[in-house]
């Protein structure tokens, strides 16, 4: 054999790789081709909201167009968050193998744009392109304001999942509060930002600076989350605590070298979330306009079910499907997984329309009759999709994926959830912010807990299989 | 390529993995890394490319250091880690795209290569097509395999390459170490399927408790005779043979 010419890695061409095999999985990701006409189906139906985004843009008159403006950006996270987390739960990963002969600083850019286009965020960037090529001297500002707002999401979504859901974080002192601290910082810089926004017309630059802000701090409490369960992957690797532990291999090469020479700034990062949690309470006292918010998502959510699909929804009830008919204890429960898909987005839907109607007041009698006819078959159904599978019917993939998300939302939570979500709402209706901003730092915090305590159930139920 | 090690300490919490390792194998060796379940092998691997970092002593990979020449050291070397070997969501070719992409290979120089060592492993090409994520555990070994060898590197270490294949595939693997095996290139293997080792190994290294008892040729280890491998290993890691009569009595 010849000996090959081997070149130095061109950075550019890795990352027109990642992004190309990133976009092929948008319409033709998986062997499923009912799911991949699906998928392309709903890039076309994306296609058509953005252009109907960009015609209310360019026909609303100056003074709704702001408003029509922050309706259209919110929708964005509502794509990435919505798609990231429902129904399977996927933290950020390494698409470089630490051994190849990449210098650490492009490693850390490749597994960026790895993760940062996700099919929900090219859903996003899709949307956002379209949408802001179409809207003459708005577009620039657009696309710009879109683009801070997608890696602000993308860089919290990961963050939360990477803190919460990684089985690494058990015990780390002080993580929940600081993860809580995020969710309320961001909720509350947001609020904020979009506050800001509705003096757009007269003084864009302020609220993209604030954005460029938001967006920064979002990485940086990332770039904090990844070091803290990084380094506590590394140290748990060989404890007796390892099952279910990160490999090795999916360790950045950055964090190994830091934990390797036992350097840690630990301490500074300490201090950001606490800065940001005192910031966001101080916006919390000078918000006068938060309602504006609760009512801009109201566009965001009818996106909901396109991405319910890019992440396997109809190929999860497809699979579903065909994986409870394979045996007949799967064929018992069959309704109760499909129920069981079904309840979180009755819930969200049912919340931020109760909060539409009571801002646009319109809330009357009869709305309050079907809120509480509608409360008790969505806990009904949370409760009985939580209920242990058969055994048999664990073992499939398919009900697996299905168990994660039951795992994590269990009927208490759910009914904390619900509540929770009510009391938020009708807080800021009554323009109670800085309550409002507790109960949200509360729930957070018990819906944590609650996912920790599912995650270790499961941990240990993984562990008793194992040693069966 | 030779490869050495210097007082190499590794310790996870308050367990020491590794013990002041030191060890010196030649050129154009096949060394066969023995040892029990969490005796360190992976450890020494991942160290040995640089995916974690030891807390004392280096590693030397013909006279250089990862400290001196990380990236030059790393473009000469293959490896098959147990796991996290594929990426999920390509597809084998975007894979193997992918990979000599990272090596700096243009796809062109090695087309005849890839396309014997494709057609050597796999009957099916097509399959190459699907997702990493549908393989078999058999697939997904071989593929990997593949991806380790693809810019014909000097330093070959391979964690576990027999592990979930099956008879057919373990000896096309093993004669195509055989055949890949030059002065110029080591390949390090550890695995626990002694009678794959013993078929390819030139050098043995047995790792246990920190350190290695044995380290030295094939030979010299099985010196009793051909087949011998076993009992040679067992007599350094498990000298006394453990009493079932208490297991035979409460399972009965």
């Amino acid at each position: 054999m010849e000996p090959i010419v081997r070149n130095k890695p061109s950075l550019a061409k890795l990352i027109v790789f990642i992004l190309r095999t990133r976009l092929r999985l948008i319409v033709s990701g998986t062997e499923n081709t009912a799911l991949n006409i699906g998928r392309i189906f709903l890039v076309i139906g994306l296609i058509f909201y953005a252009f109907a985004a960009a015609a209310i843009l360019l026909v609303s008159d100056d003074a709704d167009r702001s408003f029509y403006y922050v309706l259209i950006l919110s929708s964005i996270p509502a794509i990435i968050i919505s798609s990231g987390i429902f129904p399977v739960l996927k933290l950020p990963s390494s698409v470089v193998p630490g051994y190849a002969p990449i210098p650490g600083k492009q490693v850390g850019i490749l597994n960026l744009v790895y993760n940062l286009f996700r099919p929900g965020t090219l859903y996003g960037l899709i949307f956002l392109s379209v949408t802001s090529s179409l809207t003459y001297s708005l577009g620039p500002w657009l696309l710009f304001d879109g683009i801070l707002l997608i890696i602000a999401t993308s860089a919290l979504d990961f963050a939360v999942k990477q803190t919460v859901l990684s089985a690494q974080t058990r015990g780390i002192r002080g993580l929940k509060l600081l993860i809580a601290a995020g969710i309320v910082n961001s909720v509350g810089l947001g609020t904020y930002f979009v506050m800001y926004f509705f003096t757009m017309l007269t003084d864009p630059y302020v609220y993209t600076l604030y954005l460029l802000l938001f967006t920064i701090s979002c990485v940086i409490y990332y770039t904090y989350t990844v070091e803290l369960t990084e380094t506590a992957s590394t140290t748990s690797i060989f404890s007796n605590d390892s099952v279910g532990s990160k490999s090795i291999n999916t360790v950045s090469a950055a964090t190994r070298l830091a934990y390797s020479r036992k350097h840690s700034t630990k301490p500074m990062y300490l201090l950001i979330p606490a800065f940001n949690l005192i910031i966001g309470l101080y916006i919390y006292f000078l918000a006068e306009e938060t309602m504006s918010f609760v009512f801009s998502l109201m566009l965001a959510f009818p996106l909901l079910p396109f991405t319910y699909v890019h992440n396997n929804f109809w190929g999860f009830f497809r699979e579903t499907w065909l994986a409870v008919r394979l045996s007949p204890a799967g064929n018992k429960i069959k309704w109760k997984v499909f129920l069981g898909a079904v309840w979180m987005p009755l819930l969200l839907d049912a919340t931020s329309s109760f909060a539409a109607l009571v801002y646009s007041g319109q809330f009357a009698m009869f709305h309050a009759w079907i809120y509480l006819l509608l409360i008790p078959p969505i806990m009904f159904m949370s409760y009985w999709s939580s209920l242990r599978f058969p055994r048999k019917v664990n073992a499939l993939i398919a009900i697996n994926q299905m168990t994660t998300f039951r795992n994590n939302t269990s009927g208490i939570s759910s009914f904390v959830i619900i509540l929770f979500c009510y009391l938020i709402s009708f807080l800021m209706v009554l323009n109670q912010f800085v309550i409002a901003f507790f109960v949200v730092l509360v729930a957070s915090l018990i819906v944590i807990r609650e996912i920790q305590q599912c995650e270790r159930n499961r941990h240990y139920k993984l562990q008793a299989e194992l040693y069966k | 390529m030779s490869l050495s090690a210097r007082n190499i300490n590794k310790t996870f919490g308050r367990l020491q993995v590794l013990d002041n390792l030191s060890f010196d194998f030649p050129s154009g060796c096949i060394l066969g890394l023995l040892g029990n379940n969490g005796a360190g092998k992976s450890t020494l691997i991942n160290i040995m490319c640089d995916l974690i970092r030891p807390d004392s002593g280096e590693i030397i990979i013909n006279g250089e250091t990862f400290e001196n020449n990380s990236l030059e050291i790393r473009s000469k070397m293959g490896v098959l880690p147990e796991t996290g070997l594929l990426n999920t969501d390509l597809s084998g070719k975007e894979q193997l795209e992918f990979a000599a992409l990272l090596y700096g290979i243009k796809p062109s120089d090695i087309g005849e290569q890839l396309d014997t060592m494709l057609n050597y492993f796999f009957d099916d090409l097509s399959l190459l097509s699907r997702r990493c994520g549908t393989y078999s555990t058999g697939m997904r070994k071989k593929l990997g395999l593949i991806l380790a060898f693809l810019h014909k590197p000097t330093v070959a270490l391979l964690d576990e390459p027999f592990s979930g294949l099956d008879p057919a595939s373990a000896r096309l693997v093993i004669n195509f170490l055989k055949s890949y095996k030059r002065e110029d290139r080591s390949i390090l293997i550890s695995s626990h399927n002694l009678s794959y080792v013993q078929q390819i190994s030139t050098h043995i290294a047995v790792l246990h408790e920190g350190t290695f008892p044995f380290s030295g040729t094939h030979d010299d280890f099985t010196a009793d005779g051909q087949n011998q491998l076993e009992n040679s290993l067992f007599e350094l890691i498990m000298p006394n043979e453990k009493d079932t009569n208490e297991l035979k009595r409460v399972l009965a």
